[in-house]
């Protein structure tokens, strides 16, 4: 059974390339549009790991992240967070919210997949 | 009286001496004796008079003493008033004026100068009221342009590199072959693409980066580094190019370096932007990297096998957007900040950075800065 992936992102273009990289190799992609739709699916869909774009609308930046990681499931899945330009200061905020791992903008694709992977112990 | 005197003389001069002795007891002693009296009682009654005058006279003089003291003493008391008192309406008003203008220097714009005068010095302290009113708001709107500034450049560079990103995105999913194998031709341009936009993507960081530096705002985090660290990172992020032009990368660190203290992202930065350049302008030959420490600080040399660069370029390359020589340089690359941010980060800790250069030898650079940077951010690690 292929792992699944919630994406959170409100670019359509960064969800699509996500989406189009992450199905490519098996994995089964969900998204949400913003933080509110976010924590929403996550409750809702239970999925094994989370992507969550970080400037996003509707939400101060890693709200989302930590209203998942307040509930019991979001607690316990791996939560990655997209930073744009390894701002510093960024990870250290990325682990204040409880997010697990971030990754900077732009990444390279491999390097996306393989934290994934990390965190998910196998692939889809 | 004398003509008695002379009938005497006469006689005198005749033979009636002794008649003259009898006459003369007779009627001239009592004469003499007589004015003697006179004359003392003359001069006892004006010496009497004298003193009663003198007497008179000292009363008046005491009186009038006693006037010309008061007078004098009125006069210089009317002089202290009206002197205190033109002084205090001038002093007064420019002890105001001058703890009003303290204030404005201190940033206190909320100066209100009040002053009895109706004259010119009243008009200055309402122009110093008035005027330190519109400086306030001068300030205030200053101060809301200049945050105003740092948003737009934090928020166009979020705008700018989105869609970069995106473009970076796509390029790079093409070429791994998500959307099926491209073929070559298609796959050989794409590269063009991506390092295009990787420049791109280069140069929208270095903008912001160096108006940042230069608005002041740049703010070094305190960490702890260990040099060998940062010289790999960098040496990894320019081997795919050194490689591809055949350029020896040697690396030469000294035992037993100490843990350094500073900015980690941002030395990684300025020392990246040094080797880049070096690699970027080297055509063939070599590049070494030598990492030692002179006292307490750190000594990095960069020495290239590249074209050289002409001394009157040795400083001026540290400038921004500066490029030495246009053809060769733009057909490298480079954003022509690299230097520019390096020398700002390099002396924001208090480092030195300078380079020196044989034309058609080779050139290097130096860097050398303390162990244990100080400006750095409170309690961040």
């Amino acid at each position: 059974m292929s792992k699944r992936i919630l994406v959170i992102e409100d670019q359509e273009d960064n969800r699509r390339i996500l989406r189009d990289l992450l199905s490519s190799v098996g994995f089964e992609v969900l998204e949400a549009v913003d933080g509110v739709e976010g924590v929403d699916a996550a409750a809702r869909e239970k999925p094994d790991l989370i992507l969550t774009d970080i400037q996003m609308p509707n939400m101060d930046d890693y709200e989302t992240a930590r209203r998942i990681k307040a509930t019991e499931t979001g607690a316990a899945t791996p939560v990655i967070a997209v930073t744009s330009y390894a701002l510093s200061g960024d990870e250290e905020k990325a682990r204040a919210a409880g997010c697990d791992d971030y990754i900077a903008k732009p990444y390279s694709p491999r390097a996306l997949l393989a934290k994934v992977r990390a965190h998910l112990g196998d692939d889809g | 009286m004398f003509d008695k005197l002379v009938h005497v003389y006469d006689f005198a001069e005749g033979d009636g001496l002794s008649k003259a002795r009898a006459d003369f007891s007779k009627d001239i002693l009592p004469l003499i004796t007589r004015m003697q009296r006179n004359a003392i009682t003359g001069s006892l009654e004006w010496e009497e008079k004298m003193a009663r005058d003198a007497s008179l006279n000292h009363r008046e003089f005491r009186a009038n003493q006693r006037a010309v003291v008061t007078a004098s003493f009125a006069a210089v008391a009317l002089a202290l008033l009206l002197g205190y008192t033109i002084s205090s309406s001038i002093t007064g008003p420019v002890h105001a004026i001058r703890s009003a203008l303290r204030k404005v220097a201190g940033g206190d714009f909320d100066v209100r100068v009040v002053v009895a005068n109706k004259d010119e010095l009243g008009d200055l302290a309402d122009r110093v009221t008035s005027t330190s009113e519109q400086l306030g708001t001068l300030y205030n709107k200053l101060e809301a342009a200049n945050q105003h500034k740092s948003q737009f450049l934090a928020n166009m560079s979020h705008e700018l590199r989105t869609p970069m990103n995106s473009i970076l995105g796509y390029t790079e999913l093409i070429q791994d072959g998500i959307y099926g194998e491209p073929p070559e031709k298609i796959a050989e341009v794409l590269e063009r693409v991506d390092s295009n936009g990787k420049d791109l993507l280069n140069l929208i960081n270095d903008v912001l980066d160096i108006s940042k530096i230069e608005a002041g705002e740049l703010v070094l985090q305190n960490d702890e580094y260990r040099f060998g660290d940062i010289i790999q990172s960098v040496a990894s992020t320019v081997e795919p190019l050194a490689e591809s032009k055949a350029i020896d990368l040697r690396l030469d660190l000294a035992d037993g370096l100490p843990m350094g203290r500073g900015d980690a992202q941002r030395l990684r930065q300025a020392v990246l932007n040094v080797v880049g350049n070096a690699v970027k302008f080297t055509e063939t030959g070599s590049i070494t990297v030598r990492v030692n420490t002179e006292g307490n600080r750190f000594r990095i040399e960069v020495a290239d096998t590249g074209p050289g660069i002409s001394e009157d370029d040795l400083e001026g390359i540290f400038g921004e957007f500066y490029q030495a020589d246009s053809s060769s340089t733009r057909a490298a690359g480079g954003t022509g900040l690299g230097l520019a941010i390096s020398r700002r980060i390099i002396e924001m800790h208090e480092g030195k950075i300078w380079a020196e250069s044989e034309l058609g030898k080779g050139t290097s650079f130096f860097i050398e800065l303390p162990v244990q940077a100080e400006n750095l951010q409170e309690g961040v690690s």
